[in-house]
């Protein structure tokens, strides 16, 4: 509930930001020529704002009526689970490891390090099977992307 | 219409040489191959692959294109249906309703109904544009912006019908679409927008890396974080094609709605700028509303039904496509301007007078494309066996694999880090929207469907002097604009009628 509060003032924010752009930077009409570069981007934070603002008032609508009920509000962290959070951020992690790797060293160490880590330290799979199974993507990604489809990747390798 | 037949079987009669059979069938493969791959599509397969025809002579090189062109089309359902990644624009409902097949250990099946229905959409383009191309031309040229831009406003406006339970959501989900949309170059005044200072966003948020993140990387985090159970999210379906194979009854059954769905996606493929996506949302939406399965229907489980639907018009809208690039010049679609760069590059002339000068080209090239959907059907069936043994790799494998392929996908599509850090963030934004109950599909359809909408609305209003009454004017846009009222009313008019009805 409080994850949905924060994400109905994010989207506010955003309609607002959006729309003071449209209106005050880009123009919303030049008049007997046509629309300007504002226009439609207003029209649709418009849409936003409505939504977000309706979507806001009926979140602090329960809010309230548990409170009247004279229930808990809903604790932000009653959901939360440390092996679930953990996952999905060493999710995103391997994933900003990936794309460092990428710009850093190139497809190839990429390819296998991201795989190879995810299968040891994710999986837990031991290591030959890793290994067999990083060196055998790594190569078919190369033979695609880099040897077939002449794809320029950055990198040193 | 008899002239067009005799100069079909001449042009068949050319086609079907060892050489230019050779250069459809290889043309096809790497098509279906190319278009599998998520990140890449149909757009940058086709320019990647436009070298290789270079050192062929015209007729087989183009033949060879058309192949590439339609094999893309083809292929494009694979990695929608087998990895939740569509490969373009058109195959995010393939995706919707194809993915959730897979899970359920059906994406033999899947897989069949996407080729069975490319084939007859692509053959049904391809015989509208042997008997009616120049004709369907002419009637092309008659949409002008306000029509176009009445179209794709009906095209938005039926994305409501996506929402579900809460329209609230949804409606969240198209303008944020639209917004991201708005990022960069506004096409019509050259004014940059909404970049906030970086050099990054000038040239705006690409397709390729946000529908990757949005449906790839999201789906790579719903698969690790239980959202997806990991050991449960791809089950091994059936892995022989016999198995895979619809019934002659289901075959019987999906007919009527590829014919119904390939008019639509024909007719709206001609039309110059409309494209492949609008044809596949708007037929998909259709069936949504009018076929007998369609409780089956809206990505919970997946059906084949709403599969067939959008692959079928798809490819019709890409065989529609050829119809204003032959006969007027003009490519309807992002993929045909590769190939009017690709038949330019060969001396070429597309226009009206292109059926009169060079009709061995013209005819040999329409010849082709039907031998040429053959050829694709064949291959495409032939493959799902191999595809379906994809599937027996376990999930906890499948994930790293699939997140290196975002990141290399989303990298091919512009040479960009930008674009693999925006392919990161989109796909875990989707997935925190995902877990609010907003749908992504309504953002990425808005976000392709918005800068053509723009784009012809401030045309019409430029070539009316700013008079909004224009779109009302103009017959054809009228009609869609009642059509698009009716869409955005009938759902509170039908909640009013079962109310009265409970009442009564």
């Amino acid at each position: 509930m409080v994850s949905d509060l924060i994400l109905s003032v994010i989207l506010i924010i955003l309609a607002l930001v959006w729309g003071y752009i449209g209106i005050f930077q880009l123009g919303l009409w030049i008049p007997g020529v046509s629309a300007d570069s504002g226009f439609i981007p207003t029209v649709f934070s418009v849409v936003l704002l409505i939504c977000a603002v309706l979507s806001l008032v009926q979140t602090l609508k329960k809010l309230r009526e548990g409170g009247a009920e004279g229930g808990a509000v809903e604790n932000p962290l009653s959901n939360f689970e440390l092996p679930a959070f953990i996952r999905k951020y060493s999710v995103v992690l391997f994933c900003i490891f990936g794309i460092l790797c990428l710009q850093y060293l190139g497809l190839v160490p990429m390819c296998f390090l991201l795989i190879f880590g995810w299968m040891i330290l994710m999986n837990r799979f031991p290591l030959v099977r890793s290994f067999l199974i990083a060196a055998i993507v790594t190569v078919c990604i190369y033979l695609i992307f880099d040897f077939w489809l002449k794809i320029p990747f950055p990198g040193l390798f | 219409m008899l002239a067009n037949f005799q100069s079909l079987l001449m042009g068949l009669s050319t086609a079907v040489t060892p050489y230019n059979l050779l250069a459809c069938l290889i043309g096809g493969v790497l098509g279906i191959f190319v278009g599998a791959l998520p990140g890449v599509g149909a757009v940058a397969g086709c320019s990647l692959l436009l070298p290789i025809t270079y050192k062929m002579n015209p007729v087989a090189a183009i033949i060879m294109l058309a192949g590439i062109y339609y094999g893309n089309m083809y292929g494009g359902a694979y990695s929608a249906i087998l990895l939740n990644i569509p490969g373009d624009s058109p195959a995010v409902m393939t995706a919707v309703e194809g993915y959730p097949m897979t899970r359920r250990g059906l994406a033999g099946r899947a897989l069949f109904t996407a080729n069975f229905s490319s084939f007859v959409g692509g053959s049904i383009g391809i015989i509208c544009l042997t008997m009616v191309g120049p004709l369907l031309a002419q009637i092309g040229l008659k949409f002008g912006p306000p029509e176009m831009a009445s179209l794709t406003f009906l095209a938005l406006t039926s994305i409501g019908w996506m929402l579900g339970d809460d329209p609230k959501k949804g409606l969240i989900a198209t303008a944020l679409g639209v917004m991201i949309s708005n990022i960069g170059m506004d096409a019509s005044s050259a004014n940059f927008r909404y970049t906030f200072g970086s050099t990054n966003l000038l040239s705006g948020i690409s397709f390729i890396p946000l529908v990757v993140g949005m449906f790839g990387f999201s789906q790579v985090l719903n698969m690790v974080t239980g959202g997806t159970k990991v050991d449960e999210s791809v089950h091994v379906g059936k892995l022989s094609l016999k198995e895979s194979m619809l019934t002659k009854k289901e075959m019987i059954s999906l007919l009527p709605q590829c014919l119904r769905t390939s008019l639509v996606g024909g007719f709206i493929g001609f039309l110059p700028g409309a494209g492949g996506t609008t044809s596949a949302f708007l037929a998909y939406m259709m069936e949504r509303k009018i076929n007998k399965h369609r409780d089956e229907m809206g990505g919970k489980t997946g059906s084949i039904y709403g599969v067939s639907a959008v692959e079928s018009a798809n490819n019709a809208a890409s065989v529609g496509a050829f119809i204003p690039l032959l006969s007027l010049g003009i490519p309807g679609s992002s993929t045909t301007a590769v190939l009017l760069g690709g038949l330019m590059a060969w001396g070429l002339k597309p226009g009206p007078l292109l059926f009169q000068q060079e009709p061995d080209f013209c005819w040999s090239l329409i010849g082709s494309m039907y031998i040429g959907n053959v050829l694709c059907l064949i291959f495409g069936l032939a493959v799902i066996p191999f595809l379906m043994k994809l599937m027996k790799v376990p999930a906890n494998i499948l994930a790293p694999i699939i997140t290196v392929v975002c990141i290399v996908g989303a990298y091919a599509d512009s040479n960009s880090m930008f674009a693999v850090w925006t392919m990161l963030v989109a796909g875990v934004i989707t997935f925190m929207l995902q877990k609010k109950g907003i749908p992504s599909t309504p953002i990425i359809l808005s976000f392709v469907l918005a800068p053509t909408f723009e784009l012809k609305v401030r045309q019409a209003l430029e070539i009316s002097n700013c008079n909004l009454l224009i779109f009302l004017q103009k017959p054809i846009s009228l009609f869609f604009l009642l059509f698009a009222a009716a869409m955005l009313l009938a759902p509170a008019a039908i909640k009013l009628v079962n109310r009265n009805k409970k009442g009564v």
